[in-house]
């Protein structure tokens, strides 16, 4: 990445300006035009760089739960389950990680009883030996941002 | 009151990334029979009553070289948990910071996610963080593999809470 991709980069993600334009308003704070901002965008989201431009929605404003599971799973149990929740919509984000709870997932549900029945669900998978809830009892940072 | 059904309508169609285009604002007016400043009105609003949390890019932490963190749980007396989330989130390698319930089995409350760019620096980062608060133990929880990261979107035939 070159200097004007990465300005460009930390640019949308700590101010995107939002207007009918907002390629041309940040196009010229970098001095390109909005043509040029656009074509830079593309490229850094089709090398898969730039996820997204988005809003990102905090869920339990609108009467969601989000809720974050650790699990304990046999070591060579864990690409099968994986590979499970891998279709559940309601996970968003799973991760292996060392540790005696070595799966731990995100999981967004609209009421406790949707929740219960699809960890009855996981609690049954093969290698699964124990399921932990972290509800968030207290929001300290949601960052999302790193200086690229 | 807000009107919780529109809500969500307008939320299935607002959550959806932008395209890169000269009004990217013009295709979610479209589909919300609305023209494109009371779109972007909207957004404003939905950030205003903190429903949008922020509008912005999503980059990819390991395509721009941060490939190494780890989730580190503290166990925190709690009446100096909240001190100690404050001091790690202003840690700028620090991206969630939270206070979560414990278990006798597992006595961690106060959860943070740091990122680095190599094993040495993430160590660096870990010991710095373990350096700034007061704990009774911690469990560095290293990321091996990311399996899943996706967006969760509303689902169409969603019901009102």
């Amino acid at each position: 990445m070159d200097k004007l991709e990465k300005d460009l980069l930390n640019l949308v993600q700590n101010d995107f300006p939002l207007s009918v334009h907002p390629f041309e308003a940040i196009g010229k704070k970098l001095g390109i035009s909005e043509d040029q901002c656009i074509e830079i965008l593309k490229k850094l989201s089709d090398s898969g760089i730039l996820r997204a431009v988005r809003a990102v929605i905090n869920w339990n404003s609108i009467g969601y739960s989000t809720m974050l599971i650790g699990m304990k799973v046999q070591p060579n149990n864990i690409a099968e389950v994986a590979e499970e929740l891998q279709h559940i919509d309601e996970i968003t984000h799973n991760y292996s990680r060392e540790g005696e709870l070595n799966l731990w997932f995100t999981l967004i549900y609209s009421s406790a009883n949707q929740k219960d029945i699809l960890l009855e669900r996981l609690r049954k998978m093969r290698g699964v030996i124990d399921i932990k809830e972290f509800p968030a009892e207290k929001v300290y940072k949601i960052g999302l941002k790193l200086d690229v | 009151m807000f009107d919780k059904e529109k809500d969500l309508k307008n939320l299935s169609v607002l959550q959806k990334p932008i395209r890169f285009e000269s009004r990217p604002f013009e295709h979610f007016a479209k589909q919300l029979g609305i023209d494109e400043s009371q779109t972007i009105e909207l957004i404003k609003e939905y950030i205003s009553r903190g429903v949008i949390r922020r509008f912005a890019g999503i980059v990819k932490h390991d395509r721009i070289g941060y490939r190494f963190n780890a989730m580190v749980a503290f166990q925190v007396e709690s009446g100096k948990c909240d001190d100690a989330g404050e001091v790690l989130s202003a840690f700028p390698y620090i991206t969630h910071c939270y206070r979560r319930s414990s278990f006798p089995d597992w006595p961690y409350n106060l959860y943070a996610m740091i990122h680095a760019r190599d094993n040495e620096e993430l160590e660096q980062r870990i010991n710095e963080v373990k350096g700034a608060i007061c704990f009774v133990s911690v469990a560095v929880l290293p990321t091996l593999q990311e399996f899943k990261k996706s967006l969760f979107q509303i689902p169409a035939d969603f019901r009102v809470l």
